[in-house]
């Protein structure tokens, strides 16, 4: 097997692609990739096992990552170790190539995003790294597919052993030798002596635990005690010695730098475009803007196609009613399956897979080209004073996307406290799923009489006031978190600010359209034939002179009103919880009497229907602000248990953004009927 | 001077990193090592945090974190990557 190790963010999971033909997800941002991943690479005519490790910048043990894949390099049996380094920033990379030679006889060194630094107008002498190493260097670009291919030709033959070696100072690398002699006769593992040694020395307890474990190795006999002893008379404390580790390191890796990098050495100017985007004065208009347009271009996008969709499906209806009762199918069935199950079905395909099929993959060009981490770092000033991590400026904006994902994007943040925040306050902003239905009741009751154009300028707007009106949630529940439930320090906070890439945009489309295309209608076949059957069933079991759905509706309809909802919204809500998407198709059909949708033709004849049921102005508002603080759906749900493996952080994300929503929407209703 | 202070566009030589063995430790491996050179290159609108070149890349970091390091302004052009 070769494992593919590296920094951050610098491609790693792109060669991993290209090597075994997955599709990992790959994003512009540092702590995309969280776990191992293994695969086959079937490039030429051998095929080896290769696994993609997290990015680390070192093999100390202090990150999850880093232990993770620092355990791995050491335990699982390999061939080789590709270190993949970003061309831009060559002293990074050889530092951990430096590391990890000392764990490893055989390494590649990959020198990935070759096209950036041609830009940058650096150059590095591969012929002399290679032989002042005696390792294999390769370099690549994922533009130039040829030189992917030269990688995978060079991972099939056999690799040769590398000549590196990191000198310490005389005083530790006394100590080494004494302990290498200690060491060497009983080496059960396949790590050198030397390495083993090291890490003694660094009292590197979890490590040699795992030595233990691995490879039963038993290192009760070796003097390390004394030796740290005699390192400490000599003014080599604990700290002082992992200082000196990690220095020399550093300075053979700057020294190699200075020989085989040629060309432009002058501080670089950052891109126009950053100075735009976290100008000062610039900075939260461009934001805004690019917020607003992001919406203006989904709604605009998904109008036609919405339009097409839904007069074809409410079309197919009469044909699949005659065709089943052709087929002598009872009407009890044919009920159930049209008009429950196939009416939802329909509601979701046509009012809301339109705009999540425009939105996704939008989003994913920007996380592509590099846009988070520069919210991230714009941001971070008001995360800062809610005393939570900046990082979670990037799991909020994943949050738009879906916050199941948001939940599971917050494992880049490191401290448990910081974390737990992220995750509680995550479903403060309304994911793909339900922008949807936001757009359909702002465009439905706050156009005020504009059409065409306008109208959809003035959507727009209303929906990244909303939008926005998440995120300040977010801010303020993290604040409010961080001083009550979860108080602390703040903890070590760094953000790297790659360069610009240009996505793959054919790519990015056909990929995220079709995940979200087909994503979408698994979940809401899955979703919705249950939730459909459910509700044929409790529309047509009677109770109390009705039946056992409006009896419900009924009952949930005082709570309702009180927060200017009404019960039979309060309860699509309950019976949406699985999929945001299917709450307003379960409203409609509560609303008709006999449990089935009457006929709509158009968004006109949908607000001549909600008018008759009661609704006002205040009620769409309400229903806006509760569908964007209320209980996070099933999948979400499901996720932050994963993640936190605790009921009360659980219970928590259930009950901060509903309690929001029923103050907000409570607020929102007596206002309006003191106003009247 | 601490690089907490630093000004858009000077680079900066670190003479020492101070603060706790931890975040010692996560500003050396992020490249801020003593001896090395760091610009200021970005800052964000509220004015915190600020990015500094090191060693090819661009690492921002709050202004918290900054007062631990010790720096001296640095002439003309930085002689390392």
């Amino acid at each position: 097997m070769v494992i593919l190790a590296g920094n951050p963010n610098v491609g790693k999971s792109t060669i991993f692609n290209y090597l075994t033909g997955l599709r990992q997800h790959t994003g512009n941002w540092v702590g995309k990739t969280v776990a191992n991943a293994v695969g086959v690479c079937k490039k030429g005519s051998e095929f080896f096992r290769i696994a993609d490790i997290p990015g680390i910048y070192s093999l100390h043990s202090h990150t999850p990552e880093e232990r993770l894949a620092r355990d791995f390099i050491a335990c699982e049996p390999h061939r080789a170790v590709v270190i993949v380094c970003d061309s831009t920033c060559l002293w990074r990379g050889l530092v951990l190539a430096i590391s990890i030679s000392e764990l490893t006889p055989h390494i590649v060194l990959c020198l990935h995003l070759s096209d950036q630094a041609k830009k940058k107008g650096i150059t590095i002498d591969e012929k002399a790294l290679s032989a002042m190493w005696n390792i294999p260097v390769v370099t690549t670009s994922s533009k130039d597919k040829r030189s992917l291919k030269q990688l995978a030709n060079l991972l099939e033959r056999p690799i040769p052993k590398h000549n590196i070696r990191v000198t310490y100072s005389s005083e530790i690398e006394d100590e080494l030798t004494l302990l290498e002699s200690f060491i060497a006769p009983r080496n059960p593992t396949h790590l050198p002596d030397r390495y083993l040694a090291i890490k003694c020395l660094e009292n590197d307890q979890e490590f040699i635990k795992t030595m233990h474990h691995c490879y039963g190795w038993d290192h009760s006999q070796l003097p390390t005690v004394s030796c740290l002893q005699s390192l400490a008379i000599q003014g080599y404390d604990s700290q002082k010695i992992e200082r000196e580790l990690l220095n020399h390191k550093q300075r053979m890796a700057e020294a190699v730098c200075q020989q085989v990098i040629r060309g432009n050495t002058k501080a670089e100017t950052p891109v126009k475009a950053d100075r735009f985007l976290t100008g000062r004065f610039t900075a939260v208009p461009t934001m805004f803007i690019g917020l607003l347009l992001l919406f203006w271009i989904t709604m605009i996008g998904a109008q036609i196609p919405s339009q097409i969709l839904w007069d074809g499906l409410f079309w197919l209806e009469t044909p699949l009613v005659q065709f089943l009762s052709a087929l002598s199918c009872p009407t009890v069935v044919t009920e159930v399956l049209v008009f429950g199950i196939y009416r939802v079905v329909a509601w979701v395909v046509s009012v809301m897979l339109p705009p999540m099929a425009i939105f996704f993959p939008l989003f994913t060009i920007l996380e592509d080209i590099g846009i988070l981490p520069r919210i991230a770092f714009n941001l971070d000033h008001l995360f800062q004073t809610c005393r939570t991590c900046g990082k979670q400026a990037i799991t909020m904006c994943m949050g738009f996307g879906c916050n199941a994902a948001g939940v599971t994007g917050c494992r880049v943040i490191r401290s448990e406290r910081e974390r737990q925040i992220a995750i509680i306050t995550n479903a403060l902003v309304p994911c793909n799923g339900r922008f949807p239905t936001l757009i359909t009741m702002l465009t439905l009751f706050f156009t005020f009489s504009a059409t065409g154009l306008a109208a959809t300028w003035i959507t727009a707007l209303e929906l990244t006031a909303v939008i926005l009106l998440g995120v300040g949630a977010t801010f303020l529940c993290s604040r409010l978190l961080s001083k009550t439930l979860f108080k602390g320090y703040p903890s070590f906070y760094s953000l790297e600010l790659p360069a610009y890439r240009m996505p793959k945009i054919g790519q990015v489309l056909v990929r995220s359209m079709l995940d979200r295309t087909v994503f979408v209608l698994l979940r809401s076949l899955a979703v919705a034939a249950p939730a459909g059957l459910l509700l044929w069933l409790l529309a047509n079991i009677p109770l109390h002179q009705t039946n056992l759905l409006q009896y419900c509706a009924a009952s949930l309809d005082p709570i309702g009103r009180l927060i200017g909802l009404d019960g039979a919204i309060l309860l699509a809500f309950i019976l949406g919880s699985p999929a945001n998407e299917i709450v307003v198709p379960i409203t409609l059909m509560i609303y008709n009497a006999s449990g089935i949708l009457t006929d709509y033709s158009s968004l006109a004849s949908l607000k001549q229907l909600l008018l008759a049921n009661g609704w006002t102005t205040s009620t769409a508002l309400c229903m806006i602000l509760f569908m964007l603080f209320h209980w996070p759906c099933a999948t979400t749900m499901i996720t932050v248990y994963k993640e936190t493996k605790r009921w009360s952080s659980t219970l928590l994300a259930f009950i901060l953004p509903t309690t929001l929503g029923c103050l907000l929407c409570a607020a929102v209703h007596w206002l309006f009927v003191l106003m009247s | 001077m601490t690089l907490d202070k630093a000004t858009l566009g000077n680079t900066y030589r670190i003479q020492a990193i101070g603060g706790s063995s931890a975040d010692q430790r996560h500003l050396n491996t992020l490249g801020l090592v003593e001896g090395c050179a760091a610009s200021h290159v970005l800052r964000a609108p509220s004015g915190d945090p600020m990015a500094f070149l090191v060693h090819g890349s661009v690492i921002a970091l709050r202004k918290d974190q900054l007062k631990t390091v010790t720096a001296t302004l640095l002439d003309g052009d930085c002689s390392e990557q």
